[in-house]
């Protein structure tokens, strides 16, 4: 009995990590095509990292939990360490579809280079938010370092 | 923006799928098809009385602790009814399978409903309400709603 429990649990988390590997492999296809091509983007300060806020008027977590923690991480980093861009999606329904936004609230992190490198299907908190843009910055500065050496 | 749209609580749709998610998976684990039976039912009575199956643990515990915040936003109430109906069919589909010693479509289907479930909650993609659309564009008689302005068919009103 016990063992059966066990098997079938084993084989939910393997269908469940199958489900998790799909979600990870169409985020990675929605950053590289949204990369291509960086609509949106055009009034990007250089050097800076940025978040492109997707929301709507009507959205409720939108309004009391995404834009509080962008607000309150926006006001941590100040204006020469993060650009928020947001993006109303019913008014911009074209700009949404290229971005392959789903639902709204819709986040991406783009890095110093303007390149969409992380997306979030619904609502983040400043802390993750924070994690993500330090690790695609932490990347960039590894990359950088590695190319150093190199020359 | 089409005149008849209603106001419609995704908070509730989407508790809705967490329950549908979490009691099918349980009812997977524990080996207990009459579980995933109970389930479709609910989904069913929830489909007669226009609302989500689970809507009523929402109203009567989560919403009023304020545990999860309303969503509510223009929409057609009809293509979530269908979209709950065709899970509810085929979960219950899936369960009489499973009384019936048909282990593996009995739990495929079962999988099939957890898979479309999450879709909808993870994704933002309601392939029910997606079907109902493409039924209205082929002018099928009953399915008289059109996607609210602006929204694909499936997706959530922006």
């Amino acid at each position: 009995m016990l063992a059966e429990f066990v098997s079938r649990g084993l084989l939910t988390l393997a269908i469940c990590a199958a489900g998790l590997s799909i979600y990870w492999l169409i985020n990675r296809l929605i950053l590289d095509r949204a990369g291509r091509q960086r609509r949106g983007l055009e009034n990007l300060h250089p050097g800076i990292p940025a978040i492109l806020y997707f929301t709507t008027p009507n959205c409720a977590p939108c309004r009391t939990r995404q834009r509080p923690a962008l607000q309150e991480l926006q006001a941590r980093l100040g204006n020469e360490g993060l650009q928020v861009i947001e993006v109303d999606a019913a008014a911009q329904p074209a700009l949404a579809d290229y971005w392959g936004v789903l639902s709204v609230p819709t986040t991406f992190i783009i890095d110093t280079f303007g390149r969409p490198r992380r997306v979030n299907h619904g609502v983040q908190g400043t802390l993750a938010l924070l994690k993500q843009i330090q690790e695609v910055e932490l990347n960039r500065t590894l990359i950088f370092s590695e190319l150093n050496e190199d020359i | 923006m089409n005149a008849d749209l209603e106001k419609i609580d995704h908070a509730a749709l989407r508790t809705n799928q967490t329950f549908i998610i979490g009691l099918s998976v349980a009812a997977f684990i524990l080996n207990l098809p009459w579980l995933a039976a109970a389930v479709a039912l609910i989904m069913a009575l929830g489909t007669f009385r226009g609302v989500p199956g689970f809507g009523f643990i929402y109203r009567r515990v989560f919403k009023p602790r304020q545990w999860v915040k309303p969503d509510v936003l223009p929409d057609n109430p009809e293509p979530h009814r269908f979209a709950q109906g065709f899970g509810a069919a085929v979960l219950a589909t899936g369960a009489t399978a499973l009384f019936a010693g048909a282990a593996l479509p009995g739990w495929g289907l079962v999988w099939l409903v957890i898979f479309l479930a999450a879709l909808n909650l993870f994704g933002g993609f309601c392939a029910g309400c997606a079907v109902y659309y493409w039924l209205n564009r082929l002018q099928v008689p009953g399915f008289v709603k059109r996607p609210p302005g602006g929204a694909s068919p499936g997706r959530p009103p922006k």
